[in-house]
């Protein structure tokens, strides 16, 4: 007896899930190989293989391995958190970016302050009584004391 | 004709479904009639035997329930947006964030430091140039003019032309441990990377804004010769007064350059 195609073509793993023939059209079988069955499995589970299939239809096909990749992310960020998903993770994340934009502009601030205030201080001569000075960049030029503090 | 709802509408998923809302819904709470085009959404990404199944696992506790359906509704916007890689759009747009923060911020925190030691430097060098001063001073009325000490003057105007090249600072690594952010970024798979040029920005902080600010910090401003300092007629003097110590002291004529400066002591 002729033996089936399935030598040359196993079933993808959708197919395999679902009980199905694995035609060789099969939409599902580039992206879900038989040796990640656990792939689908999420997938199913989250989506549902009739939504994954009407999504894919409606994007091109040299997109369609990301978007697969990217459903299978997901699912697998929603069973493992039920309440939050991925959603958890952009959460995590957006609070990192508030964390480094603070100290990003406490680091500017006292950059500032160097770069405006205290930064440049040089030591001169005041030409009435010949004593050194000590002249601040961005204020007056006033004469300093024997320590140099204005 | 759909029987109303608690709510007095049929909600925006029975609706769709074009079926009965009872009381009893367990969409209705969370997909009101008037957003139409969130259940669209979700009902695209998940179905409604989905999401019920979702919602059953989750127990009784409502608060769970609707936090829980607040994530869904945005994963399914975020999937209508975005219709290739759904969520990981806006993941991979705050990773590429926090890593341009980052290294902003790295390089912030080291010129922060070159600040902090140029101004040091020259703190301990004004210091000790008035020390040396004070030790050669005459007594306050004195006609003879004191000792000037030619030589320290050369270092000192020395270090003042080498200011030029220290006011230019070079980033070299630093081995400041202090400030290094051991920062938990949650990464996608390498396979599910997305370049950032194929990102539209459309949502998070842009840290674009920052880029002006760090543009116009001046790292070439020097003591000598910078455009912010006062046109006093003291800092034209004393220009003056180094520029022709300069030529003095390229011909080797110490003593005349020792006359430019007429140096009192100072009590």
């Amino acid at each position: 007896m002729a033996s089936s195609s399935s030598y040359s073509n196993p079933p993808c793993a959708a197919c395999k899930f679902l009980r199905r023939k694995c035609v060789a059209g099969c939409m599902f079988a580039p992206y879900f190989p038989p040796e990640e069955p656990t792939k689908f499995v999420n997938v199913h589970k989250i989506f549902g293989a009739s939504n994954v299939s009407k999504l894919l239809n409606e994007i091109l096909p040299h997109q369609r391995e990301d978007a697969v990749n990217s459903l299978a992310y997901e699912a697998e960020a929603r069973l493992k958190d039920p309440v939050y998903g991925c959603v958890g993770a952009i959460s995590v994340l957006q609070r990192q970016v508030l964390q480094l934009q603070k100290e990003l502009d406490a680091t500017n601030a006292d950059l500032m302050r160097y770069t405006n205030n205290d930064y440049g201080r040089r030591v001169g001569y005041d030409p009435t009584s010949g004593y050194p000075v000590q002249y601040c960049y961005g204020g007056d030029s006033e004469a300093a004391g024997r320590d140099g503090t204005n | 004709m759909t029987i109303k709802s608690g709510t007095g509408q049929a909600c925006a998923a029975c609706k769709y479904q074009r079926r009965r809302c009872t009381p009893e819904c367990l969409l209705a709470p969370f997909f009101p009639a008037d957003q139409p085009k969130m259940f669209q959404n979700v009902h695209r990404l998940f179905g409604v035997k989905n999401i019920q199944n979702l919602l059953k696992e989750l127990g009784p506790d409502q608060a769970q329930k609707a936090m829980a359906m607040k994530s869904i509704k945005f994963h399914a916007m975020m999937r209508d947006k975005y219709p290739v890689f759904g969520c990981l759009t806006e993941i991979h747009q705050l990773n590429w964030q926090i890593h341009d923060a980052q290294e902003e911020l790295q390089a912030t925190i080291q010129q922060l430091a070159y600040y902090r030691q140029h101004h040091q430097n020259h703190q301990d060098m004004s210091d000790d140039y008035i020390s040396e001063l004070q030790l050669g001073m005459a007594p306050p009325g004195a006609t003879n003019r004191p000792l000037f000490n030619a030589d320290f003057n050369i270092h000192f105007l020395e270090n003042n032309n080498n200011n030029n090249s220290l006011c230019q600072p070079t980033f070299s690594n630093s081995n400041d441990n202090e400030n290094n952010h051991n920062s938990i970024v949650m990464q996608p798979p390498p396979h599910l990377m997305i370049p950032p040029h194929t990102l539209k920005p459309e949502t998070g902080h842009d840290f674009n804004d920052m880029q002006p600010f760090f543009d116009s910090i001046d790292d070439t401003h020097s003591y000598i010769g910078s455009k912010d300092l006062p046109e006093s007629s003291l800092e034209s003097s004393l220009k003056d007064s180094r520029t022709h110590l300069v030529e003095e002291m390229d011909e080797n004529e110490l003593k005349g350059a020792a006359t430019c400066f007429s140096l009192i002591s100072i009590n």
